[in-house]
Parts: structure tokens; sequence; C-alpha cells
């Protein structure tokens, strides 16, 4: 079997593609194993996947095919190590009984019905673009990155979420969107988004859309806004406005469109 | 044909009158303090003070240091060695456990030894790499990941001999610096997190045999079992994973000794699981333990022994006493007397929630309800503790204590917990809280008393190592890729550089040709930097 032959590498293809059909080990979970899955996603997953999964910060989990975890390998490796560079934390607290029953937990949760959303997409485009939402996010190409891509938006968040997003911007402040205002040593005030930092420097996109980089001994004053962030000029949007932006936020699935 | 012959014969010549490197006796370890040019150990000396005693660079200069060279390990892994210098020939540990001999005035190599290590070698709770080499006569001794222990001819890096000093398909490794002493290597194991039983072992450092084991679990029958519940003594933890000290006058090894496993379930471990989280001194001779002092009885939260104990001798109370100090990961700074263990004063020296106070016999009270649950329980300090193996440095003319400090809570978990050789045995983990409130700093400590003389603020919790030096500087990293120097007495920011790599190794420093050069490992490279010959020019670096 050591044998590194043709035969053995048909043999590997061979294996490869009957993977699939042979690994969905979900589905042996017990009641119980998934019951105990329930009791550890409410303590460790529903803060950002809303309570039975409906979503929140981190996408609605029932979904008739999750993106990234359609297998249950991928599902349970996603749960274990998390997604890299998003904010889709791994568990490693949790022991592989445990992700086993949460994984299976999530893929009991079956199909949300679709949600009925107050707002109208036509009008949130509109105001999205009126109010130049654009000159700090990203959708499908366009605009400048001061704050997150929205193009997949109504994928990754629920619906909630966005709206309290805008509306009342969270009080912790994402740590890739962190506001910076420095005082150069010639008192002229610079503001953007922080891109990076050490102990010695700083730099940032300024409102201009401009990298900037400073020495922090060099600066008159450094401050990071620690409970603003820069969406803090949209509180007083009318319930109405803020349920179409939403609407029309939530049509933002990817490229494809995502799947539902 | 004649030619070559001749050639031959030159080079035969060349090679037998060749002075041999000369050799680092014992007599020059025991008097490492008087050859600052050298680094002839892990922690620079025996005491674990990590001070250079070379002044060249001092406050008013340092801000023209300028890389000297940098060497490209060329590998993907962590490089966290502590780099010796002796004779000018600088080695170092490349992970995960290869060694190399580099020309220390230019950074270039001379030879390198792969003991090649297999791919499926476990690494249960530690990275892939090496920390450090020990030197005695003209051998050098190190550890592998594989849990070998390999000495090696240090001009041309031939192997002398190779020991299997522990099975690594149950979690033991060797990632910590050897120590070594008269004609004896002292090294200790990792693989707490495995569930493996801890020991120390001494090696004769002719032959490669063992000379003693000192066991840091004790088994059925011997004292201090009775602190741990059931078979639980079995799987106990107490890896030896950081170079301890030594007091060649007393004849005592002083070892940390690492956290009980399950880390984080203590359920299975009743008692105080003797002599995990604890300080020993054990005999150079014979292994036999003749003191222990436990910081964290029954440890729920990883919160192991393994950072550097420093000897110092000093004035206490009216009359001069041996003492050991010891900024533990678990918030608090230890002053011992070294003779016989006894407990002389712990201080709080960054934030904690788990202990009300440490009681007259060194002993925490603890808070209720600080240990890991099902729904999580937020303490402070985090699983990596307020400090951790990241060296301190130890100035004795200021008796300065200078700690790598981490200020972040976590949140604990607990789960179950089942034995199965050669995997993780855990019992929960952490998850760091959502606010975002944590920062580094490299503290000051007053030796005696653990008060705070200053601090130096770094933007993300330490992972590096202190250097202190006889030129009223200290330098350290940060895991962001700063190296930096500070003014040993305030604490003021006198230098920094960009390497580009987290900082998770300890700076030393050496000199050649009366220059003074001060090198460290950083991402995948090490660094060596020293004054720019510009002179007066000075002020900031940029
Ligand atoms: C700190 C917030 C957070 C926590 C806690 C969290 N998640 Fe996530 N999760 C996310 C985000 C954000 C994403 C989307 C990542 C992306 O695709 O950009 C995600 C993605 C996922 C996906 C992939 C969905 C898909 O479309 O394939 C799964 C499955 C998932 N999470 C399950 C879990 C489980 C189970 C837990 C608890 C054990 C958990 N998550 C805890 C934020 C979180
Ligand atoms: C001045 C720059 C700026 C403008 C203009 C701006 N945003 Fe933002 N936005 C940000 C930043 C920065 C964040 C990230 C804040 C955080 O994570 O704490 C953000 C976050 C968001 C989020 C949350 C996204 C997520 O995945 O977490 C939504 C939704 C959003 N903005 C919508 C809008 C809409 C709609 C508009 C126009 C009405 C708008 N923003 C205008 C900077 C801006």
């Amino acid at each position: 079997m050591r044998k590194t032959g043709p035969g053995g590498l048909a043999l590997l293809a061979a294996l490869l593609l009957a993977a699939p059909a042979a690994t969905q080990p979900l589905a042996e979970a017990s009641a119980e194993d998934v019951a105990h899955g329930k009791r550890i996603f409410d303590i460790h997953c529903s803060r950002c996947h809303g309570l039975d999964g409906v979503g929140g910060e981190g996408p609605n989990l029932m979904r008739e095919n999750l993106r990234r975890s359609v297998e249950d390998d991928a599902l349970i490796e996603i749960v274990d190590d998390g997604i890299a560079g998003t904010d889709m934390p791994g568990h490693g607290s949790l022991n592989t009984r445990e992700i086993r029953n949460v994984a299976a937990y999530v893929r009991s949760l079956g199909v949300a019905p679709r949600e009925e959303l107050p707002g109208d997409p036509v009008a949130g485009k509109e105001l999205y673009d009126m109010t130049l939402c654009s000159t700090c996010h990203i959708t499908n190409g366009e605009g400048i990155a001061l704050g997150p891509d929205l193009s997949d938006v109504g994928l990754l968040r629920g619906s909630v979420f966005l709206k309290e997003s805008i509306q009342d911007p969270p009080k912790v402040v994402n740590p890739r969107y962190r506001t910076v205002l420095v005082e150069t040593a010639d008192s002229r005030t610079v503001m953007g988004v922080r891109t990076g930092e050490d102990t010695f420097t700083i730099q940032m996109i300024d409102e201009a859309g401009r990298h900037r980089s400073f020495r922090k001994s060099d600066l008159r004053e450094f401050q990071l806004l620690t409970d603003e962030s820069m969406m803090m000029s949209y509180a007083d949007f009318t319930d109405a406005e803020l349920n179409d932006l939403v609407a029309y936020l939530m049509t933002l699935r990817g490229p494809e469109g995502g799947s539902e | 044909m004649t030619t070559r012959r001749l050639v031959g014969i030159a080079i035969l010549i060349t090679l037998t009158a060749a002075p041999a490197l000369a050799q680092v006796s014992y007599s020059r370890l025991l008097n490492a303090d008087d050859e600052a040019d050298a680094w002839l150990m892990y922690s620079g000396n025996y005491k674990s003070e990590r001070f250079s005693r070379l002044d060249q660079i001092n406050k008013e200069n340092v801000s023209r240091l300028r890389p000297a060279w940098i060497y490209q390990t060329g590998t993907t892994g962590r490089v966290e060695v502590t780099p010796l210098v002796a004779d000018g020939v600088m080695y170092i540990a490349e992970p995960p456990s290869t060694i190399a001999a580099l020309d220390a005035t230019t950074g270039r190599r001379l030879w390198r030894y792969d003991p090649i290590i297999p791919d499926e070698t476990l690494n249960i709770g530690f990275p892939r790499t090496n920390r450090g080499i020990a030197i005695l006569g003209d051998t050098l001794y190190f550890g592998t990941l594989d849990a070998r222990l390999i000495a090696l001819d240090r001009t041309h890096g031939d192997v002398r001999w190779e020991t299997q000093i522990a099975d690594n398909a149950v979690g033991y490794a060797v990632t910590a610096a050897p120590l070594a002493v008269d004609g004896k290597v002292i090294v200790g194991i990792s693989g707490g997190e495995a569930g493996v039983r801890g020991f120390l072992d001494a090696y004769d450092a002719e032959t490669g045999e063992l000379a003693w084991r000192w066991w840091s679990v004790p088994a059925e029958g011997e004292p201090g079992n009775d602190t741990w519940g059931g078979d639980s003594w079995k799987t106990g933890g107490g890896a030896t994973w950081l170079t301890g000290s030594y007091d060649p006058d007393l004849g005592l090894l002083y070892w940390p000794i690492g956290n009980p496993a399950p880390d984080w379930n203590g359920d299975s471990r009743p008692g105080d699981n003797l002599y995990t989280d604890s300080l020993v001194a054990l005999d150079v001779n014979t292994g036999e333990m003749q003191w222990y002092f436990q910081y964290t009885p029954h440890d729920v939260h990883d919160w192991d022994a393994n950072q550097i104990p420093v000897l110092v001798d000093a004035e206490w109370e009216g009359s001069m006493r041996k003492l050991v100090i010891h900024a533990n990961r678990n918030a608090f700074y230890y002053v011992l007397d070294r003779e016989t263990g006894q407990f002389l004063r712990a201080t709080q020296y960054a934030t904690q929630t788990w202990a009300e106070r440490i009681d007259e016999n060194g002993r925490p009270v603890r808070v209720p309800n600080m240990e890991p649950s099902e729904e999580g329980t937020l303490v402070w300090p985090s699983l990596a503790g307020s400090t951790n193996w990241y060296s301190p440095a130890y100035d004795p003319g200021r008796m300065s204590l200078f700690v790598p400090t981490r200020e972040m809570s976590s949140i604990y978990f607990k789960s179950e917990a089942e034995y199965e050789p050669g995997t993780p045995f855990l019992g929960g983990g952490e998850r760091r809280p959502d606010a975002d409130e944590t920062y580094g700093a490299v503290r000051a400590l007053d030796a005696l008393t653990g008060e705070l003389k200053w601090e130096f603020k770094q933007l993300t919790p330490a992972v590096s190592g202190v250097m202190a030096t006889a030129g009223g500087v200290v330098f350290s990293g940060t895991q962001e890729g700063n190296l930096f120097a500070l003014d040993a007495d305030t604490g003021e920011a006198l230098w920094d550089f960009y390497v580009g790599g987290g900082v998770r190794a300890a700076p030393m420093s050496f000199a050649l040709n009366g220059q003074q050069f001060v090198s460290i490992a950083a991402g995948q490279s090490i660094f060596t930097f020293a004054l720019s010959p510009g002179a007066e020019a000075g002020g900031n670096d940029d």
C-alpha cells in the first residue's frame, strides 16, 4: 500500500471520488447527540448565529445549502478550526465529540421559511446610492473600502444585525475597522480607518482613501476611537428608511446571488 | 599527481595543526560572567540572569543600532532559539530540530545538522521548534521534537552520540535547551497537553548514558502520590519544558514544573497534584529532590510554572540570603530561600481575579467559582498567563527583574477529558472575551519587594523574552514584529526596529574584536545588530 505507482494514484482518485457519498457521518447522530449539540450551540454559537441559528453577526444557518459546509467533514472542520480571515472562530475548547454533536445540531436545523422583510429593496438601493454609502463600502467591486465589503452581506448577516449596524453601530467596534484620529507635530489632524498598527507605528486609510503611515512618537496626539464607528452619523434614518436599506442589503448575496 | 599529493598533505597538515576550537570547559561555564564576549548557555549564566556584562551599547548610543547581518533559516516554522556564541562562532537551532553554526562576524553558515524529524512526529500543545542548545567541551547538546538527545562535535557538526530519551508516540518531545553542568547534560521534556508523565533527566556528557531520572509526578508508594486521585498520576503531566537554573555551591538545580493534565478539568485528579506548577530543587549528582514549592495547587487553568527562576544573593531582613525569584504565570511574583525552599514573599504584578491573596505559607487563597465551566468562566489572567516561558532579565546592579507581561483575560471552558495516548488530553479550553482590552508590557519589578518600578506598554500581550545589559539598556520584542531597547532606569523607549515577523524568542549579546552585538530570533531569521560607525549623528533612528 506504500507503493506510489500509477496504480496507487488511481486507487487514491477512486477513494477521493467515493469520499462524498461515504462521509456524511453526521447522519448517524442520535437524538441525544443532537440535544447535546444544541446545548453547546446555545453557549458557544448563538451569540453570533442567533438562537436556533437564525443569523445575526454570523450567517443564518437554517439554509438548505451552507456555502462552505456542504460536506459533513467540511462542516466539522469549520466548527473546529474556524474560517481564516473571517469572524468565524475556531473552537479549540471543544472536544471531538462536542464538535460532532454541535455540527449534527447545525445539520438538524432545517430550512427557515423565507424571511418577510417590511422594507422595499428598490427604495433601499436608491437610498444607498443617495447617501453615498459607497464612499466607505464596496458592493460588487464598486466603492471605497473604508468599511467592510457588503457584496454578500445578505448571506453573512441577519437582518436584525444589519438594522442595528446602521442605526446603532456596535459598541465594540470590529478591530479591523477601528477609527483613528491623529494630530501631527505641525498640528494637522487626520482621521481614517486603521489598516495596521504595532507598538511604535500606525497605518491608516484617510477620509480621501489615501494610505498614511505615522510613527506614534512623532505625533502630538493619537487616538483610537473606541466607542464610535464611522457609522455614527446614520442614527437619524426613519424606521421606514432603515427597513428599505435592510431589505436592499439582504439582497446582496455575492456574485452568483448566493443560494438559499 | 604530485601537485595533488602535495595539496593533500598540505590540507592534512592544516587540519591537524589548526587549533581545534577552544574547549568550553565547565570552569568557563561557571565563570560565564567573566567572559562577557561569549554567550555560553541559554539564559547567559547559571543564575539565569540574561544580563550581558557588555556596556559598549548604552543609553546614549543605542539609537545608532543597525543590522550587522541577517541569517535566514529558509524554514517555515517559528525560530524561537536563543543563540550561543563561543570563540567567534554562533550556534542556533532552526525549526523543527536542526542545528547550524554561523560565523558570528558575518552570519554566514559554517555547517548545518538536520536530525531528520519524521512528518508524523507529534507536537501536542507547543510549536514544532527548538529553543536552544547547551555547550560543554567541544560538544553541543540539543534535544529533538521526536525526543532524542544528540551530542554534536562543534567544529563540524558530526554526531558524537544520540539517545532516545522518551517515546514521541505518546506525546513526549524536547523543545527546551539542555543545561550542561560538570560532566552532565540536564534535559527536560514537553508533552503535558498529551498527558505524559513528566520527568527531568541527566545524561553523562561523554557517553550519553542516563545518570539519573527524576519523575515530576510521584508514583504509587512515593511521597506526594496521595495528592492525585486513583491512577490520574500516570497521565498527570508536569512537563519540564523550560531550562532551569543551577547553584554550583549548593549543588542544586532549580527546575520549574509544568501543569497537571488534563489541563482544564481537574475532576479526575483530586488533590494538589504534586509536583506540578512547582519549583523543585534537585541534587545535581543524584537527582534527589531537596525541596519543592508549589505555586498553584490543583491547577485548572494551565498556569504551569515553566518560567525562568533567577538566582539572586541579597540582603533579606538584615542578613545575606541565597534567594530564587520567579515571576509566575499565575500573576504573582515570588521570592523564596533557595537553600530551604522557604516562602518569603509573593506580590501581584499583573491583573488577576482568581486568588484573594497568597497566605503566609505561599498558598493561594482562592476566589470561589473561578474554575472553568461548561458555560464558560471569565478569569484573569488568560490561558497563556501573566507571563510565560519568555525569559525575564535580571539587572544585579539595579536589582530589577524585567518581566515580559500579558494583560489579558479568558473565558475558560470545561469539557470531558478522556485519555488516549498520543492525543490532546485537555478537558476544555479558552475563548477570548469580545471586548478588546488586552495589551502587553515589559514591567520592571523590584527584586526584593516585587513592586513595580516602571512599565513599557506594548500594543499586544508579550511573547518575547527580555535581556538587560551593563549599558543600562533593556532589549525585547513584540508579537507585531518590533525589536526595541528601553532605558533600564525609566522604561523609556530608546530605539526600535521592525523585523517583519513576530518576535517569539529572547535577545542575547556578544562581542567580537571589540565590537558589541545584539542578536535575536524573529520570524524565520536571526537578526544581529551593532552600532553604526556614523558616531555623533545619533538621535532618532529614522
Ligand atoms: C464570533 C462570532 C461567531 C461565533 C461565536 C460562531 N460563528 Fe460560525 N460564523 C461566523 C461568521 C461571521 C461566519 C461567516 C464566515 C464567512 O463565510 O465569511 C460563520 C460561518 C459559519 C459556518 C459556515 C456557514 C456556511 O455558509 O457554510 C458554520 C457552519 C458555522 N459558522 C457554525 C458555527 C458553529 C457551530 C458555532 C459554535 C460552535 C459558530 N459558528 C460560532 C461567526 C461566528
Ligand atoms: C464614513 C464611512 C462609512 C460610511 C459613509 C458608511 N459606512 Fe457602513 N460601515 C463603516 C465602517 C467603518 C463599518 C464597520 C464598523 C464595525 O465593524 O464596527 C461599517 C459597517 C457597516 C455595516 C455592517 C457590516 C457588517 O458586515 O458588519 C453595514 C450593514 C453598513 N456599514 C451599512 C452602511 C450603509 C447602508 C451606509 C449608507 C447609509 C453606510 N454603511 C455608510 C463605514 C461607513
